[in-house]
Order: structure tokens, then sequence, then C-alpha cells
């Protein structure tokens, strides 16, 4: 797993950009008056369109291969999150920025804990 | 030659540095450096790309380095003229090698297989221009076995394969598909990022 602080600074950034970004861009889909599953759908296509473009961005400072992986999930999860979220209560752009944040965080642990628990895995 | 696989390369060959050299270079190079360590007797590089590799191998070797792209080569012989020891540069598809079979004693390979079209049948040319025993030692990213990965890759790959390489591929079971025996098969990033050693049979 990743132990040098510049490329876990990067990841972690990346995935933390791309969870505020995906959120505060998915609360504008909830103006819109559209089917619960064809709003999600489009929340999930609209993280992954953010996700690409940061992980281009980020990319070119930390390689794109690691980050693709945690900032994609975050982008996917929280497009679908904040629209369901949306549905069901008032959420704005900051609060769904910050959720997308929390995300990105979460699911990068998550992807660490798993390329340590893969990187045993040597045959 | 596979001219749609040569086009692609050749339109990627003038932004390849742009995105790769600083961030993933930066990245890999610990785990290439290692990888490529082991270089001995007469070495066929297949993919050598735009050179971005070159800086890792080590001095006074005998390589011989092929690409599919011209003009990913033409970029490569700045770095290629840099190198400590004997590096020569061939416009070749992996599909077409030439060479005599068991001309050489060790195949490296460095993110290609997720390119080469017909992947078993490009690492059964390879088989076959090995000696018998000869090594085969691969730094390739992958398709994953584990949830989300393999579902988040095979979702992305449509898109990947239009403007580069495929990200779902099993690098792995082709190359024992193609006839190797697998010595070693270390993850460097998930499972997705990994180096594989392999020997042709004897």
């Amino acid at each position: 797993m990743e132990t040098r602080p510049y490329f876990i600074l990067g990841d972690v950034s990346c995935s933390v950009t791309v969870g505020l970004a995906s959120g505060t861009a998915a609360t504008a889909l909830g103006s819109l008056e559209w089917s619960m599953p064809v709003s999600m759908v489009a929340g999930m296509l609209l993280g992954m369109t953010v996700a690409a473009i940061g992980i281009i961005a980020f990319g070119l400072c930390f390689g794109m291969t690691e980050l693709h992986m945690p900032a994609m999930i975050t982008g996917m999860l929280t497009g679908m999150g904040i629209v369901m979220l949306g549905s069901t209560q008032l959420l704005t752009e900051v609060t769904a920025g910050l959720l997308g944040a929390l995300i990105g965080l979460v699911i990068y642990l998550l992807t660490w804990i798993a390329d340590a628990l893969l990187q045993l895995e040597r045959s | 030659m596979d001219l749609a696989t040569k086009k692609k390369w050749d339109r990627a060959s003038s932004s390849l540095d742009f995105f790769q050299s600083f961030g993933a270079e930066r990245r890999w190079a610990p785990v290439k450096r290692e990888l490529f360590r082991a270089m001995q007797g007469k070495v066929l590089f297949v993919g050598v790309g735009t050179g971005l590799d070159v800086p890792s191998f080590p001095p006074n070797r005998e390589i011989i380095g092929i690409d599919i792209s011209d003009r990913m080569l033409a970029r490569a012989k700045s770095k290629a003229k840099m190198y400590r020891g004997r590096l020569e540069l061939r416009h070749l598809d992996v599909h077409d090698i030439d060479y005599a079979p068991g001309t050489f004693d060790q195949v490296y390979t460095s993110c290609t297989f997720c390119s080469v079209p017909n992947p078993v049948r490009g690492l059964e040319v390879l088989r076959e221009v090995l000696k018998p025993g000869g090594e085969l030692r691969m730094f390739e990213h992958t398709g994953s076995g584990t949830f989300p990965f393999n579902c988040l890759l095979h979702l992305m790959n449509p898109v990947a394969r239009l403007i580069g390489p495929e990200i779902s591929r099993d690098t792995v079971g082709n190359v024992v598909r193609a006839g190797f025996q697998i010595v070693r098969v270390r993850h460097a990033y998930l499972d997705v990022l990994k180096t594989i050693h392999a020997v042709s049979p004897t």
C-alpha cells in the first residue's frame, strides 16, 4: 500500500475534492422533476463525469491508476446518494458538498485498507 | 501490423509524456527499478513507447526495445541515447516479431498487454522467441478479482478502450494460456497493478 506522504496527500485530496464537487453539483438535479431511478442514474453519471475531470487534473501530479478507483467510486456514490437524500430533505449546496467530501475520505480509507490486504496476497 | 492499434498509439504519442511522466512514473519508479534490476543476457522490451521506462533500466545491458508506434519511437530516441548500455529501438508489432526462436534470455513489458489486440497470441510469440527456461517479467495493470473494483473496471472499460488501454484484462490468465509457467505475481496497487514473473517451459 502507498506509504509516501506526497502520494497519500494527493490521493486523499483527489477523493475529497471529487466528493465535494460531485455533491455540490448533484444538488442541481434535485430541482428537476424526474423519477427517482432516473435521477439516481443521472446523479451517478454526473458524479462519474466530475470524477473523470478530477482524475485527469490530479493524475498529472499523482498518477491516474491509483486515483481512479477511490475517486470514481466517490463520484458515483456521492452523485446517487445526494440525489436520494435530496428527495427526502432539503439539502443546501454546502451540506451536500461536505457530505460528498466525507464520502470521499471514507472511500479513500477503505480503498487503502483493501490495498493493504490485497498486497498481503502474494503468490 | 495492426494499423488500428498503431493509429491509436500514434495519436496518443504527443500527450503520453505529459500525462504519465511526472505523477505516474514517479509513483511507479521504485517498482519498475526493482523489476528491471533482474535484466540479464539478451533482453527484448515490448512496448517501449516514448521511452518512459528507459531511465529505470539498469546500466550496461543489451536490450532491444520494440513498439507498434513509430511516432512513440521517435520520442523515445533521445531517452535511448542517454542509456548507458546497448539499447536498440525497432518499429515492430508484437504479433509480427521476426526474431528466430530462442533468441532472447528475457522479455520485459511495461503496461503493454493492456493494449495488444490479441494478448494470448502476442504472449505465445514472446514464448517462441524466448530460450527454453527464459523469463517473462511484466509490469501491467489488469482487471480486478475484487468487488467493487472489478465492476468499476468493467463499467469503465469501453470508454478506456476508445482512448487507450483496456483496463479489465485477465493478464495473469493470458500468460498461463500462452503456455508460460507463473513464478510469482506481486500486487503493486490493489490487485490491479502488478508485476508478473513467468518462465518459458524448458
